[in-house]
């Protein structure tokens, strides 16, 4: 079909064309007899436009150059190159591109991308019951689009970068200038051009290729799906990041107080939130703690239970052949394991498996007296105390890290907890995100970044941001007297 | 450098781990009574109640008993052992009760060994058996499950509105320190069931003297603040009249010089009416109330302290206070004019609240 052309056949869009014509979605074809060939993927186009505009549009013309179809065509962006890594990368992402075979290998390169994707809908790991109900899609464009309808400034800048050689994936480094720290930035944009890797599928990769400690379990750098939880974190001064594809972006530098807050926190009123703040800590520390401690206390310090509680342990305990170790790890393993098959199943047999373990593992298990009522209470709430963590992620590292303090618990006792609350504290201390330190503000101690940490203070008292961030500009407002009337009876 | 560390702490964990005797809770047997009778001169026989705790859900814990003759604490307990099924542990112990024949002859040998023992809580309460232990312990009591459940409940939660706490170590502390007498509840086995009977006075270690349960909760009055119980009293006429503790306080005042010290005693009483059959209560008939409170509670303070200074006891801590009050405190030459020192009651009742008599 194609005539031989010498100079054209030795030519790199040759070789381009022949390597893509062997995929059955690639077209390239004549029309009529002009001199121009079309060729595109069918599968990454959109055939409406071709069909009404291109088409039609070239038909009646009948242009005779590249730059006359150029003139014609009534879609913008359209290029004549002859640079053939761009024309490559035109086509692989929805482009048709006109060329000739004879003369210069010029190609005019028209974008008429399909692009498949989801529509906005309410996040599912984050969901609040008050607030915004957007959460991010896979497509990059729409999710920064919904930061910037956030922050409508110009102020707001994207740094687009390409990871992965295979997977080309667009990733948007995105902050505000003038209050996010430049150095973080460049931090961020470094490392991420540092990446060698062939295929980037979800911010998660980027995340954990950028950690600062590439072997902690604890997450360096927070995700989330939530424009507006982002918009608030950019609007602090902290560098957020997104890869095409992956409907959750990250943020950092986070601190490990960054695992206990919700965007729900700033939707309720101060007191109300900083409660629910304390609560998550201590579920969290109870999750860590109950296991072990039980283990602990009934391997070694019969004497730590109360009286009213020790006839009921014994009893309860009387028929398991186990020692209190090997009852928990079973118990927690079977725990586990509920958890993992109900996330892999489908939702709807995953609830089946949810109710029909629960009911059948807990209370088999305590009448086949493989394990005792009080260890299955310890047990559920200490696994229910670990999912109050907003942030998905770090709620499986605390079920995992359970696990060691129960193997501790049980060799040396309650020392062996402490020994392995030492071990976590000092490997909290030395970790850092992007550089700064993860512990701040317990350590180093910086009081005036308690206001939102632990607790969360009223938004009258958050003038500064947070000094952790080192933000450019560290004022958020100008903190002046009250202008509230205090009574107006006498008015 | 860190995995070195790493895996030294974690070679010494393993190292240490073979070092450590388990002990885990439903292999051993927990002691919560024990409780010493006087033998001869140098033997007692010990008893020592562990309930054996049945497994399954909703099963009472069974009675049982183990008794041995012995010379100390420890051999005792070595021979208890040597009856039972499971390592008998005594972390858990909550009474320790003294026979009255064995008080009498002094219990240093016994309490010694419980002060220094890392075994023993802070909340063990200890009480001298008027009778035999061994029958007060081992009875099978028709109000509670096991014996050593009614004694705990009895002794933790009932003598409290009646008499300081009276744990192991306030005994020891009392025994040991400078400048008081330690004492204790009386307890016995009446018919079928445990009776508080007074309060045991030591000198030293050993039983002198005792009060009686009614004169004990004066005693509580004069020895510490507190917010609990009740005290009765009556007219002129013969009317007994119920009046609860809302709050009291107790003060002491120490005077004059060493050689002729004077004593205050200053208690206030802020109290409510709680039962006055057949009085109307108005403001003349309290005024009197208080009056009549406060006469006969100083005569029975009084007489209760020339008891004290009879048998030359000082359960009420009068040495400390003076020690306290004195430069160069002489306590050879206190203790000979203990006898004698002049102590004034001041008894001061405030009735606040009339309550439902009111009418």
């Amino acid at each position: 079909m194609l005539k031989t052309d010498s100079a054209f056949q030795k030519s790199e869009l040759a070789k381009l064309l022949q390597a893509c014509e062997e995929s059955a979605d690639f077209l390239t074809f004549r029309l009529h007899d002009s001199p121009f060939f079309i060729a595109y993927f069918k599968t990454l186009v959109k055939p409406e436009i071709i069909h009404h505009d291109v088409l039609a549009c070239f038909k009646a013309k009948n242009p005779s150059a590249l730059e006359e179809i150029k003139a014609i065509l009534p879609i913008d962006d359209v290029s004549i190159t002859d640079n053939i890594t761009d024309i490559q990368n035109k086509l692989m992402t929805g482009s048709l591109i006109f060329y000739i075979k004879e003369g210069k290998p010029d190609c005019l390169v028209v974008p008429v991308p399909s692009v498949e994707k989801r529509q906005v809908t309410t996040p599912e790991t984050e969901y609040t019951v008050a607030g915004p109900k957007e959460a991010f899609v896979e497509s990059l464009d729409t999710n920064l689009n919904l930061v910037r309808k956030r922050l409508p400034i110009p102020e707001l800048q994207v740094k687009e970068l390409v990871v992965g050689k295979l997977s080309k994936t667009r990733v948007a480094v995105v902050y505000v200038k003038g209050i996010a720290d430049p150095e973080n930035v460049k931090t961020v944009i470094q490392r991420i051009n540092g990446i060698d890797y062939d295929e980037i599928a979800d911010t998660s990769f980027l995340s954990q290729m950028i950690a600062d400690n590439k072997n902690s379990p604890f997450p360096q750098l927070i995700d989330t799906e939530r424009p507006d939880r982002l918009a608030a974190v950019l609007a602090e001064g902290k560098v957020g990041i997104f890869s095409d594809g992956s409907p959750t972006a990250i943020s950092g530098p986070v601190s490990l107080i960054t695992y206990f807050t919700a965007f729900e926190d700033y939707l309720s009123i101060w007191n109300v939130a900083s409660a629910f703040r304390l609560l998550r800590i201590f579920a969290v520390l109870f999750s860590i703690l109950a296991t072990s401690s039980y283990v602990a206390i009934l391997t070694y310090h019969y004497e730590m239970i109360p009286r009213d509680v020790l006839s009921l342990l014994i009893t309860s305990r009387g028929t398991i052949p186990f020692p209190p170790f090997l009852e928990a790890i079973l118990l927690e393993l079977a725990i586990e394991l509920l958890r993992e098959a109900g996330a892999r199943l489908p939702t709807k047999i995953g609830q089946t498996i949810g109710i029909v373990g629960g009911i059948v593992l807990g209370t088999a298990a305590v009448q086949a007296g493989l394990t005792s009522n009080v260890l299955l209470i310890v047990v559920a709430t200490g696994a229910l105390a670990s999912f109050t963590t907003p942030i998905y992620q770090v709620s499986s590292v605390i079920r995992l890290i359970r696990f060691p303090f129960i193997l501790f618990a049980h060799l040396l006792g309650l020392v062996g907890v402490a020994v392995c609350f030492a071990l976590l504290i000092s490997h909290l201390l030395k970790l850092t995100s992007l550089g700064r330190p993860f512990l701040e503000p317990i350590y180093p101690l910086r009081v005036e970044d308690f206001k939102d940490s632990i607790i969360r203070l009223p938004f009258s008292k958050q003038a500064l941001r947070p000094l952790q961030i080192r933000a450019q500009d560290r004022q958020r407002f100008q903190q002046e007297a009250s202008q509230k009337k205090d009574w107006d009876i006498d008015d | 450098m860190k995995k070195y560390l790493f895996w030294c702490i974690f070679m010494l964990i393993l190292l240490l781990y073979n070092s450590i005797e388990t002990k885990i809770l439903e292999d051993i047997q927990h002691v919560s009574a024990i409780g010493y009778d006087y033998v001869d001169e140098h033997r007692m026989k010990g008893t020592a109640a562990a309930p054996f705790y049945p497994a399954g859900i909703d099963v009472q814990p069974l009675d049982a008993f183990f008794t041995a003759v012995g010379h100390t604490f420890l051999d005792i307990l070595q021979k208890q052992q040597l009856e039972s099924q499971r390592k008998l542990v005594t972390g858990r112990l909550q009474n320790f009760l003294i026979s009255k024949e064995l008080a009498k002859h002094g219990v240093a040998e016994l309490t010694d060994p419980l002060g220094r023992s890392t075994d023993i809580g802070r909340d063990v309460y200890m009480a001298v058996v008027d009778g035999s232990v061994e029958d007060l312990l081992t009875f099978k009591y028709p109000n509670a499950p096991t014996s050593a459940e009614y004694l705990s409940d009895f002794m933790e939660r009932n003598l409290k509105d009646m008499i300081p706490k009276p744990t192991v170590h306030v005994f020891l502390d009392q025994y040991n320190g400078f400048v008081q007498d330690p004492f204790l509840p009386i307890i016995e086995k009446k018919h079928d069931h445990i009776r508080y009977k007074g309060l045991a006075l030591f000198k030293n270690d050993h039983y002198v003297g005792e009060l009686s349960n009614k004169e004990s909760y004066l005693f509580k009055l004069l020895y510490e603040k507190t917010k609990t119980g009740t005290d009765q009293f009556s007219l002129k006429n013969k009317k007994y009249i119920a009046i609860q503790n809302i709050r009291s306080k107790v003060k002491y005042k120490v005077s004059g010089s060493q050689d002729d010290p004077r004593v205050d005693v200053h208690v206030s009483f802020l109290g409510e009416v709680k039962d006055a059959p057949s009085i109307s209560v108005g403001k003349g008939t309290l005024k009197e109330m208080e009056q009549a409170w406060s006469k006969g509670a100083t005569v029975r303070a009084t007489k209760m302290m020339n008891k004290f200074q009879e048998l030359e006891v000082d359960p009420l801590g009068i040495t400390e206070k003076a020690r306290s009050h004195f430069r160069n405190f002489d306590k050879k030459a206190w203790d000979q004019r203990y006898p004698t020192v002049p102590i004034k009651f001041h008894m001061k009742i405030r009735i606040t609240n009339t309550g439902i008599s009111n009418k």
